[in-house]
Order: C-alpha cells, then sequence, then structure tokens
C-alpha cells in the first residue's frame, strides 16, 4: 500500500509524509477472581502529510488498499489546512537504537499469560472476603514506518508487557480500592511487588482515621508524583511556550526549583514504553534537559512548534489522540507530546523517608487534579488514597479531604526529600519513571 | 456496508456470536487564536467479532475485512478455552431477534455539508471571539464530526445496519491579564441536525464579555455553601456522581456494592428524579438500537428519591437477573461494548430559579463546568464561573470554584429542583474503560444543593 500512496502522492503534492502503524495486541482479563476474557485486536492504518500551495493537510485512513481515498481525502483537505512551516524529514544519520523489543515478549503465550493474571488474583483473595478483585496481563507488539518524499524510510518494531491488579471493596457507603501495574518492554513477570504494594495499601487502608485541616508534610507515591509531573509539564510544553502562557518561557538557566530537583524528557531509555530511535516526525529521540538541579534548562517541541520557537526539535512529535493515551495513533496529527518524563532519584530510600515523617499525609492517588489550570501550577485534589502517617507509621486511611498545593512555590521552598527508588507509571501525565518526593506545607482541607 | 455475515454465524458450537463492522468518515477541526492547528478527516474502517461460551469471552477486531471466517473461529477458540476453565454459564439477558436498516434522517444532513461551508462557520466565529476585547488573547475551537455505518449481526438473528451522524463543537475566548487566564464560551452537538452549529453570534459575545469580566473576578472564600448548580453543572454532576454508579458493570460482580445499590433505597429526597434515555432525537446520546443490537429505552434511575433502575449490557443483566437496557456502547470497532450512558438527566422540577435563589441566605450560584471526576464515592468538579447569593439575592460575579462532595451524602442534599431543564451538548465525550470519547448528554435544570464543600481562596 505504500508504494501505492507513493506513487499517488507524488503526481498531487509538492512534498509528503506516509507513516504506517500496526499494533498487535493480546490483552488477558481477570473480573470479579475469575479468568474474564482474552482478546486479539489488530490495528493497521497509514496516515498522509502532505504539502501543496504552501499548505500541509492530514489524513488518515484504516481501509485496506483505499491508497486512493487517502490521497484524495488529503487533497481535498488542502485548503482548509495550516500553513505549511514545516518539511519533512530527510535524509538521516545514526539513530539512537534504545532496547524495546525483547524476544521473550514475543514468545510470550496466552497461556502463561493467563497463569500470571492468575497468580496475581489469587494471592490477593486472602486480603478481603468481600473484596472485588480484577487484573490482567497484555502483550503488544507494533511496528511503525516512516516514508517521506525527502527520501527518509526507516522503520521500528516494539515489544511491550503490561500487567496489573486491583481490589476493591464495599463496606456500606464506605469503598476502598487499590491498584497497581507495571509496564514495559521487557518481559517482566514481578507479580509479587503488586501484589506487595495493593496489599500494603489495602491493609492501611481498612481503617479510616480524622484529619484535621491544616498544613501537613506530604509524600507522595510515584503514582501521586504522577499528578505533579503532570501539571507542571504544562509549562514545558514548546507550545504553551510559544504561545507565551506558560509561565516559565522568559526563565532559561533560571533556578526556578530546589537543587535537588532533575527533570529530563528522554525517548532514549532501554526498556521504557514511550522510547523508540525517533519521533512520528522522523526527528531522533533524545535526552533533554528540563530541569537540572533546579535551573530552568529548556523545553520539549515537535518540528512546527520548534520552528516557531527558533530552537531544534527534541523529538518530542507524536500522533497522539484524546485522553491521556501515550501511544501513538495513526489518526492523530503529531503534536508536541512527553516521551519518558524521569526525575533523578534521590540518595534515601522511600521507606526510611515514610519512618522518617514526624506527622504527614502519604498520598498515592488524587482525584479532580488534571481538571484545573495546568499553566498556573496549582494542585488540588480529592485525596482518592492517602493515609495519616505519625512518628513514621501508617495509622490509616484519610478520606474526605482536598490537597492544595502551589507547585511552583512548592518546588522552590518546600521539597524535603526525593527517593532514591523510582517507578515507572503510566497516569494521565504519560509515562513516568517516578521516585517518591516528600513535600512540606501541604495545605489540607477536610469536612 | 453490503456484506453478507450470516454464513460466518450459523452452525457454530458456541453459545453467542456477534459481528460489528463500521466504515466511519470523521472530520476535526480545530483553531487556536489565528492559526488553524487542524483540520484533518479520518476514515475508520474495520470490525470485530465477539463470542462468548460457558461464561468466557473473546474479543477479536481488525481493520481487513477479508479474513472474517477466519476471525469468528479465532474468537469462538478463545472463548471456548476460557469457557472450558472456568466450566461457567453464558448468562445474557433475553434479546428479541431483529432485522433492521436504519437510515439518517436528519434535519440537516452533515454529507451535504462541505469542508469549505464547516470551515467558514468555525472561522466566522473565531473571528467573533478575537474582536471581543484586547484581553482575549486566543480562542479555543473544537469542532467534530462523524458519519458512520454500521453493521450488526448475532448468532440469534439479530441483523441491523444504521445510518449516524454526530457533530460537536465547543467555541471559547481565553482572556489573559496579570497571570489570570479566564474562559468564556459554548458549545453545541447534534445527532440529527448540523445547523444546530448556526446563529452562535450573540451568545458568543456575551460569553466572551464574560470571560474578560472573570479576569478580575474573584474565587469565593472555601468553606461549605449552600449552592445552586445550573442545568449543564447539574446535568455533569448527575452524570459523573450517579450515572457511572448506575453502570452495571460496576454492580453485577460486586455484592458489595450491589447491596448499597439496592433497588428502593432512598437515595435522594421525594423531589429527585433521574433517567437515561436513548430515545431523545436530535441530542448526541440519542440511538435506536445498542451495540448489542437491543433497542434503547428510557430507563428510571431514580424514582421519587428512590433507586429504580440501571444501565444495562445483557451480560450485567443476565446476571443479575435484569432487564438489558439497551445501554451496551462501543466508542468503535476496536472495543467490545460495555453499559454505558446515553442521555442522562435529572427530571424537570417545578421551582423557579429565583424562589430557588430566594430561599438562599449565603450560597453561591455556580455557572457551566471545566470537567468533573468521581470514584464511586467522591467527586470534585470545576465550575466555569459563579455568582455569590446573598441574603436571597444574587450578587457579586465570582471566579468558578472547584466543588466536592460524597455522592451519596450529596444526593440526599439536593432540597430544590428548578423548572429550567435543558439537555446541552458538547463535542466533549464520556471516558470509561480506555473508551473516550463517546457521544453522550446530560439534562437538567437548576438544582440546589445544601452543604457543599467549595475551595476556593
Amino acid at each position: 500500500m505504500i508504494d501505492k500512496i507513493k506513487e499517488l502522492a507524488s503526481k498531487k503534492f509538492d512534498s509528503f509524509e506516509i507513516v504506517e502503524i500496526k499494533t498487535e495486541s493480546t490483552p488477558v482479563s481477570y473480573s470479579a477472581g475469575k479468568l474474564k476474557s482474552v482478546n486479539a485486536t489488530e490495528k493497521h492504518g497509514f496516515a498522509l502529510r502532505a504539502i501543496k500551495d504552501g499548505k500541509i493537510a492530514f489524513s488518515s485512513t484504516t481501509k485496506p488498499e483505499d491508497a486512493e481515498g487517502l490521497v484524495n481525502q488529503t487533497l481535498a483537505a488542502i485548503p482548509y489546512s495550516p500553513k505549511a512551516e514545516i518539511e519533512f524529514a530527510g535524509e538521516t544519520g545514526a539513530l539512537p537504537n534504545p532496547s524495546i523489543e525483547d524476544d521473550k515478549i514475543k514468545k510470550l503465550g496466552t497461556e502463561e499469560m493467563i497463569e500470571m493474571g492468575g497468580i496475581l488474583v489469587e494471592k490477593l483473595k486472602p486480603l478481603h472476603e468481600k473484596g472485588k478483585i480484577g487484573g490482567g496481563v497484555s502483550k503488544d507488539s507494533s511496528t511503525m514506518r516512516i516514508v517521506t518524499s525527502n527520501g527518509f524510510d526507516k522503520t521500528y518494531s516494539k515489544d511491550e508487557m503490561g500487567m496489573g491488579a486491583a481490589i476493591g471493596v464495599v463496606d456500606g457507603e464506605n469503598m476502598l480500592s487499590c491498584w497497581n501495574s507495571i509496564d514495559g518492554t521487557t518481559y517482566n513477570d514481578d507479580t509479587n511487588s503488586i501484589i506487595k504494594r495493593v496489599s500494603t495499601f489495602f491493609n492501611w487502608g481498612m481503617k479510616n482515621v480524622p484529619v484535621k485541616s491544616g498544613k501537613y508534610k506530604v509524600l507522595f507515591t510515584p503514582n501521586a508524583v504522577g499528578d505533579i509531573i503532570g501539571i507542571l509539564k504544562a509549562s514545558w510544553m514548546g507550545t504553551t511556550v510559544y504561545k507565551k502562557v506558560s509561565p516559565w518561557k522568559d526563565k532559561v538557566g533560571q533556578k526556578i526549583a530546589d537543587e535537588k530537583l532533575t527533570i529530563y524528557d528522554d525517548g532514549t531509555i532501554d526498556g521504557l514504553g514511550v522510547s523508540s530511535p525517533f519521533d512520528c516526525e522522523g526527528i531522533p529521540s533524545q535526552k533533554t534537559a528540563i530541569i537540572e538541579k533546579g535551573v530552568l534548562k529548556g523545553f520539549i517541541a515537535d518540528k512546527v512548534t520548534a520552528k516557531r520557537l527558533g530552537i531544534d526539535p527534541t523529538g518530542n512529535g507524536f500522533k497522539r489522540g484524546g485522553g491521556f493515551d501515550s501511544s501513538n495513533n495513526i489518526d492523530a496529527t503529531p503534536i508536541t507530546a512527553s516521551s519518558n518524563n524521569v526525575i533523578l532519584p534521590g540518595t534515601k530510600k522511600s521507606d526510611d523517608i515514610l519512618a522518617g515523617m514526624d506527622e504527614g499525609i502519604l498520598v498515592d492517588s488524587l482525584l479532580g487534579t488534571m481538571m484545573g489550570n495546568a499553566l498556573s501550577g496549582m494542585l488540588s485534589g480529592n485525596i482518592g488514597l492517602g493515609f495519616h502517617v505519625k512518628d513514621g507509621k501508617v495509622l490509616g486511611r484519610v478520606k474526605d479531604a482536598m490537597l492544595t498545593f502551589n507547585l511552583f512555590a512548592a518546588i522552590q521552598d518546600s521539597i524535603l526529600e526525593i527517593s532514591s527508588d523510582v517507578e515507572n507509571i503510566t497516569s494521565w501525565a504519560g509515562n513516568c519513571l517516578n521516585p517518591w518526593m516528600l513535600f512540606d506545607n501541604g495545605v489540607l482541607a477536610t469536612k | 456496508m453490503k456484506i453478507d455475515v450470516k454464513e460466518y454465524l450459523t452452525g457454530k458450537s458456541c453459545d453467542y456470536i456477534e459481528i460489528r463492522l463500521e466504515d466511519s468518515i470523521r472530520t476535526e477541526i480545530q483553531i487556536a487564536g489565528k492559526d488553524i492547528e487542524k483540520s484533518i478527516t479520518k476514515r475508520e474502517y474495520g470490525g470485530n467479532v465477539r463470542a462468548c461460551h460457558n461464561g468466557g469471552w473473546s474479543f477479536v477486531s481488525f481493520n481487513s475485512l477479508d479474513d472474517l471466517e477466519n476471525r469468528v473461529n479465532l474468537a469462538i477458540t478463545q472463548a471456548k478455552e476460557i469457557g472450558n476453565r472456568l466450566g461457567g454459564k453464558t448468562q445474557l439477558a433475553p434479546a428479541e431477534a431483529i432485522v433492521d436498516d436504519v437510515l439518517l434522517e436528519a434535519k440537516t444532513d452533515l454529507r451535504e455539508i462541505n469542508m469549505k461551508k464547516k470551515m467558514d462557520t468555525l472561522l466566522g466565529y473565531n473571528d467573533i471571539l478575537l474582536s471581543i476585547s484586547p484581553e482575549i488573547k486566543t480562542t479555543s475551537v473544537t469542532y467534530r464530526d462523524a458519519y458512520t455505518e454500521l453493521l450488526f449481526a448475532n448468532s440469534e438473528g439479530t441483523k441491523i445496519t444504521q445510518q449516524k451522524m454526530d457533530m460537536g463543537c465547543n467555541l471559547y475566548a481565553i482572556a489573559n491579564k496579570d497571570g489570570q487566564t479566564k474562559y468564556g464560551g459554548t458549545s453545541v452537538g447534534s445527532s440529527n441536525d448540523w445547523a444546530d452549529l448556526l446563529g452562535l453570534e450573540e451568545k458568543l459575545k456575551e460569553r466572551g464579555e464574560l470571560a474578560v469580566k472573570l479576569l478580575t473576578a474573584p474565587l469565593p472564600k472555601s468553606g461549605k455553601y449552600t449552592v445552586i448548580l445550573d442545568p449543564n453543572l447539574a446535568g455533569t454532576f448527575i452524570h459523573e456522581a450517579f450515572g457511572h454508579l448506575s453502570e452495571g458493570d460496576n454492580v453485577y460482580e460486586n455484592p458489595e456494592l450491589a447491596k448499597v445499590m439496592t433497588m428502593g433505597r432512598q437515595f435522594g429526597r421525594p423531589l429527585l428524579n433521574v433517567y437515561d434515555t436513548g430515545r431523545d432525537e436530535g441530542v448526541r446520546g440519542y440511538l435506536k438500537y445498542d451495540d448489542e443490537g437491543v433497542p434503547t429505552e428510557k430507563t428510571w434511575l431514580i424514582r421519587e428519591g428512590k433507586l429504580s433502575g440501571r444501565l444495562h449490557s445483557r451480560e450485567t443483566a443476565g446476571k443479575m437477573g435484569e432487564r438489558a437496557t439497551g445501554s451496551a456502547r462501543a466508542i468503535n470497532y476496536k472495543h467490545p461494548p460495555i453499559p454505558r450512558m446515553r442521555n442522562t438527566c435529572i427530571q424537570k422540577g417545578d421551582t423557579k430559579l429565583d424562589d430557588m435563589i430566594a430561599d438562599i441566605k449565603d450560597g453561591i450560584l455556580c455557572m457551566s463546568v471545566f470537567g468533573g471526576q468521581t470514584n464511586g464515592e467522591m467527586f470534585t468538579f470545576k465550575s466555569g464561573y459563579a455568582y455569590r447569593i446573598k441574603d436571597g439575592k444574587k450578587t457579586e460575579l465570582l471566579s468558578g470554584p472547584m466543588l466536592q462532595g460524597n455522592v451519596f451524602d450529596t444526593l440526599g442534599n439536593i432540597t430544590a429542583i428548578g423548572d429550567d431543564y435543558i439537555d446541552p451538548d458538547s463535542a466533549g465525550g464520556c471516558g470509561k474503560g480506555g473508551q473516550m470519547p463517546l457521544p453522550t448528554t446530560h439534562g437538567s435544570p437548576s438544582i440546589t444543593i445544601q452543604d457543599v464543600i467549595v475551595s476556593g481562596d
């Protein structure tokens, strides 16, 4: 099909870029403590970006052999399309080569996945006789190919494996649910880490404790640090800098955070979900420093945003659709988006940080954090799963409480600790390698 | 889609098989400030087979329809593999075998509107928004439409083809001054009339001016208040806080939640009536058949304050011994259908908004909504803007605060329901289980709720 699109497109456009994505996924899922389904999904589609009359149009199709339809759709959109500000990728030198393929994932059979899911579910069952347990194991294999009229023709393949489990219990109007998952591009059958985390939080959460409104130290788990990243990253997107709405737009080189804080956007790390040799525009993946020892170093940008900002593209042009999906969708145009968000770990183990807390809140999930204006730096959420900690001990679950931080101030003045252990989490913030983080002065409002 | 699927469904030794095929042309336009950011057309073409045997499910999806026979066989093999392991029973609520071809009967048919007309309309609105005030620094215009042909057939003899249209648009001015950013705009959507997008000029001017005024509007002091939610916010509240709780898949395998959600249980005062319907023609949540081929209906969720129904797929209904409600929906062929909402509504009451305001000594009238989230038991919403209510009078304009609370307490604290019912649509949609945005609608009059936690200043 690519040859046919090439043939037709070269007659109609000044230049063009064809993207082909093929993905096969096999998810096995458990529900209510029992095996529920084994699915097989296959996605295969083509996207065309093309330049004519100074405009750049985009169109996609999942209909096999419909090269003509795709080219005609694209041509029809030309008059109403954005001005062409970029050129498509040309011949390129060496590309980074992160390890994102794994034969063990390729060979992983349904039978083995059913077994792993079974272990997760069975080991969580003893936690509570009325617990509702769900979980699953999935594997994905995908191939992406980009071909341009400027001589770029590259392909990469990726294997991904993920598993997760959750337990929920309803006791009157008290609902508790705890979950954990692992994802990556290397085979990982560590069911124990999931079981351990879920069990610990579940046991802590079975008892509700009253907490007074006020200022507290707050220890964010790697999952909750995802909320912090989700809000902060709005300010390091090249797009918000270009639109002049990022409060960091003129602050490169300035100290905006505590020295302990270093954040990278890095698409070249072995084994992480959003690593690849190149982005969806054929730009080599790279490690981009955002904040180094508290100093703002730079932003991330797709090709058009980079051009507008007068910087080099950072390999962050990804075909992301709606929602919080961090995989590439054939029907989306490339936009500036994070690869893997990485916070540099500190020196103290998370267990020791928790043990050293005199009094505070441990928070694993927050509701509503993605609804505020991220560019204001305000983190404000109803605590979904959080605990009251006193003298290093977890006393019980904190409920009906709203936690608020002004993150721009908090990352300067209130970072107490960053853990040495990190976890790979996926959230609305995308794919992150997050440590645990202890902050001072969190504002808690309770009933 | 003229494909004979009958041969793939007959003579198979499997409890249940269905095939769903889709061919959809979608347009997406995004304008920001002076730039057309996106104007794309995409064709979504593909299908799936779902099979169930002895209670085990398999779902197989694909883009090429060439190999349908093998896809069906793969689904059956996998369903049997699980079913035989489980040794369970396939429990699907009964559904009548239906043969129907549903043609699109639109007031203004999307297929007759070309890209030029769409773009001219949107750019015209964008110009209006930009010219309101120098403080309007940029705009956010999002437009989506889809024309879809669907074919659904199952091993019980149902075969339905449907033509559908869907259109949604959000138009916002973004005002910016001294680090403050405020939004003002409106949204529309329709399943049968593209022209719903027309004639918004005056409304946009008014809302754009509001965004500018909000730049200097204070947030209310945080605390517990009696609040009035406008229809938009009340509709979102009932969707997020109660609609999701009514979805059968959240309840059917969860006996403890089922206990909380027992039919007849008092959730609100007798004035509260809530329903979900697929039958409101024209709204985005309208559909004649769900994605299991079950005719949709008006399902009462709360009657006179008491729980009276929930939203089911055939499986969740079958397992709970209840009726399939035509609520099994899939966002596209890449996903299996799951219980979802259609148009979720608080029924119109008889109190005038002015009287509701007059009854409040110190409270907040919250208008419009910027998003909401719930975990079943607790909810958080961000309102667009608000007014202080002081001694029974609507007074000062306020920036929109966050509202939060416990779902169950809050339903019980609804003390007045207005007579100003509307069911506004937008370009958004509902997300669940990785399926987003599904075209849903929510309708409501204004409602008064006591003791809501408001986080403002």
